[in-house]
């Protein structure tokens, strides 16, 4: 009889420990499948007229190359939709940057999904000699106050020089 | 007698002038303030659909298809302000027009879209908690089978040892 109970005994403690070996196992398994939540962000990038960050126009001659093209991508990681709106500004390498108060040169817009990027040309053509730079902004609309907000990191610039033939 | 005669029938000549639209719509001051105002409407429009996609999205609607519609009335009201920049303000008009009524669709589509959202949500909740509730129906039916036929099992041993006992002795 004695036996039996010391059976019965360790047949629970048995079936207690496998209960928590495949509940452990389950919870390990679950926490390594599940992506630990990241930080939201949408950024803005320019490329050269080749899709490569290394060959942005710096030197411009008038007349030779001073019309060219830029790739400009908008990426969406705000873990929602985003209508968001591009802004191309031109100063001369002196004005205020982060937001430039110039009124844009160009205004490119629309609404991304999560996750998505978004990659468009654009051509630009200077006539005037001198420092130039060309500001893109990117702003996303904000639902509650109707306007479009500043996304503070979604910014850059190129400068450049362009000479007289 | 004459004089106000000819003034009647200049007088109602004006009141029709002023009550025909397309006479209306071609006079170049009635149209560019309507213009204005028409791509202020598609944008107010297009920003009110943006929102009912936002609030369908959290809803956890599948909004892709909003989306896409969403670009394309964007399109349209780029559409609209190069036309009146151009000076066409009768195709501006229309691509206005076109976006507004997009907009109105996508309205329509985020309703539908987060009716079946909140259905498809209800219809899991219920599925799960279907499943839940069989799942534990079927493990408390198991303990008492599997009770039942271990008392029954160590039963049958014992009066087996006892039989053995007993034929031994």
């Amino acid at each position: 009889m004695n036996s039996n109970k010391m059976e019965d005994e360790e047949k629970t403690i048995a079936v207690a420990v496998l209960s928590a070996i495949i509940i452990l196992a389950g919870l390990l398994v679950y926490m390594s499948l599940t992506p630990a939540p990241q930080e939201p962000f949408a950024s803005l990038y320019v490329l050269d007229s080749e899709k490569k960050a290394d060959n942005c126009p710096q030197l411009l001659v008038m007349g030779e190359n001073n019309t060219f093209l830029l790739w400009v991508g908008v990426e969406n990681f705000m873990g929602r939709i985003e209508y968001s709106s591009v802004l191309v500004k031109m100063d001369d390498g002196t004005g205020y940057t982060n937001p430039s108060p110039l009124d844009p040169v160009y205004r490119f817009e629309k609404v991304l999904l999560n996750k998505e990027t978004w990659e468009f040309p654009i051509t630009i053509t200077i006539n005037q000699t001198g420092q130039h730079r060309i500001i893109f902004e990117l702003w996303l609309f904000n639902e509650f106050e109707n306007v479009f907000s500043y996304s503070k990191n979604g910014w850059c610039n190129i400068r450049l020089d362009v000479l007289e033939s | 007698m004459k004089t106000r005669l000819w003034l009647t029938l200049a007088f109602l000549t004006f009141l029709f002038v002023l009550v025909d639209p397309c006479t209306n719509l071609r006079v170049d001051f009635s149209l560019e303030t309507p213009i204005n105002e028409g791509i202020e409407e598609a944008r107010a429009k297009f920003q009110e659909a943006f929102n009912a996609t936002v609030e369908a999205e959290k809803t956890g609607a599948e909004v892709s298809e909003a989306v896409k519609k969403l670009n394309n009335a964007l399109d349209y009201i780029f559409q609209a302000e190069n036309l009146a920049s151009q000076g066409d303000m009768e195709q501006a008009l229309f691509w206005t027009q076109a976006s507004i009524q997009l907009s109105e669709e996508i309205l329509g589509l985020t309703q539908e879209l987060k009716q079946q959202a909140e259905t498809l949500r209800y219809t899991r909740l219920i599925v799960y908690s279907a499943i839940s509730v069989v799942l534990l129906i079927l493990g408390v039916y198991a303990f008492f089978i599997g009770r039942r036929r271990w008392k029954k099992h160590r039963q049958n041993k014992f009066m087996e040892m006892r039989v053995k006992g007993a034929l031994a002795s």
